[in-house]
């Protein structure tokens, strides 16, 4: 019965057959954009630590920090640095770009380092912040989040592998090549944030999560809820704190302690229906989304090029932009089910899938109406932004993109610019 | 190659407004079917009528305001359907006509047309016909004939007293279980039929087109104001059984009630709306002019829905709200 | 605050006037402004109670309206003579009593000389004028900051609009009831007795105002041609967030 479902939607899920191949890896990138400096963030500005025209290698530091706690930039790739460039990026905004003239895309494995038994906090973080790891999730730098974590503030680190949304299946293919190190990698995030333990959270068919479990040395995987957006990653009483970290952060932050190796490259998952061998690939950090698309090739013209899985990515329109860290998933869809967007009914259906609680068609009627000054008592800030209330709603109202638009105007105050009865 | 501009979601369900109106005219072919087995085929050239003249009048206001035609979403031959439905067997054709437009041109369009109207427009119609031909709407034929009903004369049809009318008029009801389930009884078109409208209840809950939070409260409220203040002999469970099946307040409950543009959207919200409703509509039984008030309880509770969805969602989150006004 | 300033002329009183233009110039733009543009009853709401209770018979409407001329138009003209002399919270106690004992002398006058009838069946609403909303409204506002010519002007575009309204509404109501005019048969195949309920002059004003709604859109749509000042809702919306 309606009243007593769970809050959340059932996504189709289109991860095959992308889930069952094997990971690729990129053969030409050509031009290489790494960012230097993100304007209005001056923990993410630093730089350059080469001259133009100078020949860098994989893994050799090319921006330096202006303070002393940021992440330096690192090249993914072997080549020639060409100069800077300007460009806005729909997930970090305008930011200044080196750009890097590739002539090899080597992945060689570096001589293992002796192990040194039980590693220290501050060495792990030290080998995060050298080794430039930056989350997946979120693009925020591994060693920033964990230092965060270390003055209190993460009871439990869990390393989601969930993958919620129908096309993304980046974080699977990296367990499957390699979860015992992305379980080492956990676990040397759970010493340096100070958590009480950690495990992986995934969302798999029971056959494929038999299968991964049997890999590990004591169970670690959790599987979280089949509704979209997952509400709980762990079996954590309310006041316990959560915090995530993504799979590949994990597995660098393993590679970086133990082998000293930067992380050069993101596992990507490329699908849609304009793409003609959907796969993950393994890219290095900058490459342009066009050089992306042309490895994995294209069966037709796309319309919507979407950086992000379906559910929350974004639509973009310039092919130049890199894949950087904070997306896993890169789709080029040829159309897309839209609806004439019509007139609210209040049907009620964004209220009943808001894991928030919230009222979206509510808030978004408040904001068509202007009355700015009602938002805050709605809670907008409250919104994470699933994108669950559009998805669903029957009139084919971008109820999420609104929702959004008040946590921006929520504060604002505007009354009476003009009289109600003239025209 | 040009891209697309689009906003996040790049996946959408296939649920339409359409789809939701599609439901609920399902739904009415039962009823009518049900209703022609007792009366022949009139019930259904009512129902018919009351479509009819709701879609051409939408139409009608759309082009008079210029706007893109709204047939497609089905709401308007849904208003007109309802009205038809809540007309006895033996009105005249007009009528449900009189009220399809009334909800349309006076309830509806001026108000923006559908998603935009305040106040449900299948019970304003219905507000009106019962305000100008009480006399004539409450005249309902005796399904024990064994004849249909002539169809292009109302002359001659016998009528007999309701259930609800026995109960306004505080009499005895001669009416049974083993009547009332069967819809072996005098009453509207659609209203009778009280095993075809539960089933119909459970198709739209399934198809999550109407809510139990708002049915289920509303039928509990009538059942206990039924219980406590009874208008027959016969121990609370007559008063019950009676109440409930008598006039077209499960209708009103499935249907009515549950036009999502007029309801609040909280979960609350819905149940403290069905309450309220139920409340009223057995007042105006108590208290009221007519024998079945519902259409002005209804009428009366839109009003009331957007303060009821406010205060719902403030009592609900008051923990979150406070914590937000600590924060400032 | 208002964006009157940003959004081009909307009211007589803040309309710019001309140096040395005579003051005779912005009498019929008074006039019109009170009568329909921002008509008492139809964008204001005020006085709508005697509209739906007694606007069942032309005759009724047409004394009523003649009755709040008779009060309004003396109102008016002590309250612009007085201007600010008086404190705001004397004005409308003061001008509200003034009011009734006008009402006493037209009520007296609809007894004796028009019909003994029709004061019978407006005996309640007659003083009710007195107290009325359009008093209290005229006391705080219009009249006391103009001159009297303008005030004058002004309360008779009030009861001219207000009478527009219910005569309007009194006759369709009265054709509609009875099927007569004036009390006259007009011979009408129907009857609705049923309009002469209130919510039947609440569905009337709906449309009225409505319909009044797109003629001032037909004409602020012809005038923007030549205004090109005005500036459109979202843009005045833009503008103002811009400047805070």
């Amino acid at each position: 019965m309606s009243i007593f479902t769970k809050r959340g939607v059932r996504l189709p899920m289109m991860k095959e057959p992308a889930a069952s191949r094997p990971i690729e890896e990129i053969e030409t990138v050509g031009q290489v954009l790494l960012p230097l400096a993100v304007k209005g963030d001056p923990r993410r500005s630093c730089r350059p630590a080469l001259v133009t025209y100078s020949s860098v290698i994989r893994g050799q530091v090319i921006g330096l920090p202006e303070e002393g706690e940021g992440t330096p930039v690192i090249s993914s790739v072997t080549g020639v640095l060409a100069g800077t460039r300007t460009l806005t990026h729909p997930l970090y905004g305008e930011m200044v770009c080196a750009v890097l003239d590739c002539m090899v895309v080597d992945a060689a494995e570096p001589a293992p380092r002796p192990h040194m038994g039980e590693w220290k906090p501050e060495e792990i973080l030290g080998a995060a912040r050298t080794a430039g790891i930056v989350d997946e999730l979120d693009g925020i730098p591994l060693h920033e989040k964990l230092r965060a974590w270390q003055n209190g503030g993460c009871n439990f680190l869990v390393a989601d592998a969930a993958e919620q949304e129908p096309y993304a299946s980046s974080a699977w293919a990296v367990l499957n090549e390699s979860i015992e190190q992305v379980q080492e990698g956990v676990s040397l995030a759970v010493t340096a944030a100070g958590a009480a333990g950690g495990h992986i959270a995934v969302r798999l068919p029971a056959a494929r999560r038999r299968r991964l479990a049997r890999r590990l040395r004591h169970s670690q995987l959790f599987q979280v809820r089949s509704r979209y957006p997952a509400r709980r990653y762990a079996h954590a009483a309310e006041d316990v704190a959560v915090c995530r970290i993504g799979v590949q952060a994990c597995l660098a932050l393993y590679r970086a302690v133990v082998y000293g190796e930067p992380q050069c490259d993101v596992v990507i998952t490329v699908a849609g229906d304009a793409v003609a061998t959907p796969q993950n690939i393994r890219v290095p950090f900058g490459t342009g989304v066009h050089q992306v698309l042309r490895a994995c090739g294209l069966s037709v013209d796309p319309d919507y090029v979407v950086l992000g899985d379906a559910m929350t990515g974004v639509a973009i329109q310039d092919l130049e932009i890199p894949v950087l860290p904070g997306i896993t998933c890169l789709l080029a869809l040829t159309g897309r089910k839209t609806a004439v967007s019509r007139p609210c009914i209040g049907c009620g259906r964004c209220a009943q899938v808001c894991h928030a609680g919230l009222l979206p068609g509510e808030i978004a009627a408040q904001l068509e109406n202007m009355h700015y000054e009602r938002l805050s008592v709605l809670l907008p800030g409250e919104c994470d932004g699933c994108g669950a209330c559009s998805h669903v709603c029957p009139a084919g109202r971008d109820v999420a993109v609104r929702v959004m638009e008040a946590q921006d105007n929520a504060g604002t105050i505007f009354l009476n610019w003009g009289d109600d009865d003239d025209a | 190659m040009t891209l697309k501009k689009g906003n996040a979601p790049h996946l959408r369900q296939n649920e339409r407004i359409g789809m939701r109106s599609l439901d609920v005219l399902i739904v009415m072919i039962p009823l009518c079917i049900f209703s022609s087995v007792y009366y022949g085929i009139r019930p259904v050239l009512l129902v018919l009528a009351g479509m009819v003249t709701a879609v051409v009048c939408e139409a009608l206001c759309s082009l008079i305001g210029r706007r893109r035609l709204s047939l497609s979403d089905g709401t308007a031959a849904v208003t007109g359907g309802l009205v038809g439905l809540l007309m006895s067997p033996a009105s005249p054709y007009w009528m449900p006509a009189i009220a399809a437009a009334f909800a349309i041109l006076v309830a509806k369009m001026p108000f923006g047309g559908a998603g935009r109207n305040l106040f449900n427009p299948a019970a304003a119609g219905m507000a009106v016909v019962t305000l100008c031909f009480s006399g004539l709407l409450f005249l309902y034929p005796d399904p024990g004939l064994s004849t249909p009903l002539p169809l292009n004369t109302t002359a001659g049809i016998i009528t007999e007293a309701s259930p609800a009318a026995q109960l306004a008029s505080g009499g005895q009801s001669v009416y049974m279980w083993s009547t009332l389930l069967p819809g072996d009884f005098p009453g509207p078109i659609g209203a009778t039929g009280i095993m075809v409208l539960a089933a119909c209840a459970l198709y739209l809950f399934s198809r999550r087109t109407a809510s139990p939070l708002i049915t289920l409260p509303f039928l509990l409220a009538c059942a206990a104001s039924a219980a406590l203040f009874p208008r027959v002999p016969g121990g609370w469970q007559n008063s019950v059984m009676l109440e409930l099946c008598s006039g077209y307040l499960l209708f009103c409950g499935v249907f009515l009630l549950n036009d999502s543009v007029t309801a609040p959207r909280h979960w609350l919200g819905r149940v403290v709306y069905g309450v309220l409703a139920g409340v009223l509509v057995m007042a105006l039984r108590y208290y009221g002019r007519f024998e079945e008030g519902a259409c002005f309880a209804v009428l009366l509770v839109n009003a009331f829905s957007p303060l009821i969805d406010r205060l719902c969602w403030r009592l609900v989150n008051i923990r979150r709200l406070s914590r937000q006004g600590q924060k400032r | 605050m208002r964006a009157t300033d940003e959004s081009g002329p909307r009211h007589a009183k803040t309309r710019p006037v001309k140096p040395g233009t005579h003051e005779l110039w912005r009498l019929p733009g008074i006039f019109m402004d009170t009568f329909l543009l921002r008509n008492i009853v139809l964008v204001q709401a005020i006085g709508l109670s005697p509209i739906l209770a007694v606007g069942i018979n032309l005759q009724y409407g047409v004394v009523l309206t003649l009755c709040t001329a008779a009060v309004l138009l003396p109102c008016s003209l002590c309250m612009s003579f007085f201007g600010d002399r008086l404190p705001d919270w004397l004005r409308a106690p003061v001008y509200t009593v003034g009011a009734s004992f006008l009402l006493i002398g037209a009520a007296a006058i609809v007894d004796r000389c028009i019909s003994n009838e029709v004061y019978a069946a407006l005996y309640l609403f007659l003083p009710l004028m007195a107290v009325n909303t359009i008093f209290t409204y005229r006391a705080g506002g219009f009249s006391v900051s103009n001159r009297p010519a303008a005030a004058l002007v002004d309360a008779l575009g009030s009861s001219m609009g207000f009478g527009l309204v219910i005569c309007t509404v009194s006759a369709l109501r009265e054709l509609a009831t009875h099927g007569t005019l004036w009390n006259i048969p007009v011979g009408l195949p129907v009857t609705l007795p049923e309009a002469a309920w209130p919510y039947a002059a609440f569905i009337m004003l709906g449309f009225m105002a409505a319909f009044l709604q797109w003629i001032k859109s037909v004409i602020s749509r012809f005038s923007a041609r030549f205004d090109v000042r005005r500036t459109s809702r979202p843009a005045a919306a833009e503008k103002r967030r811009e400047n805070s």
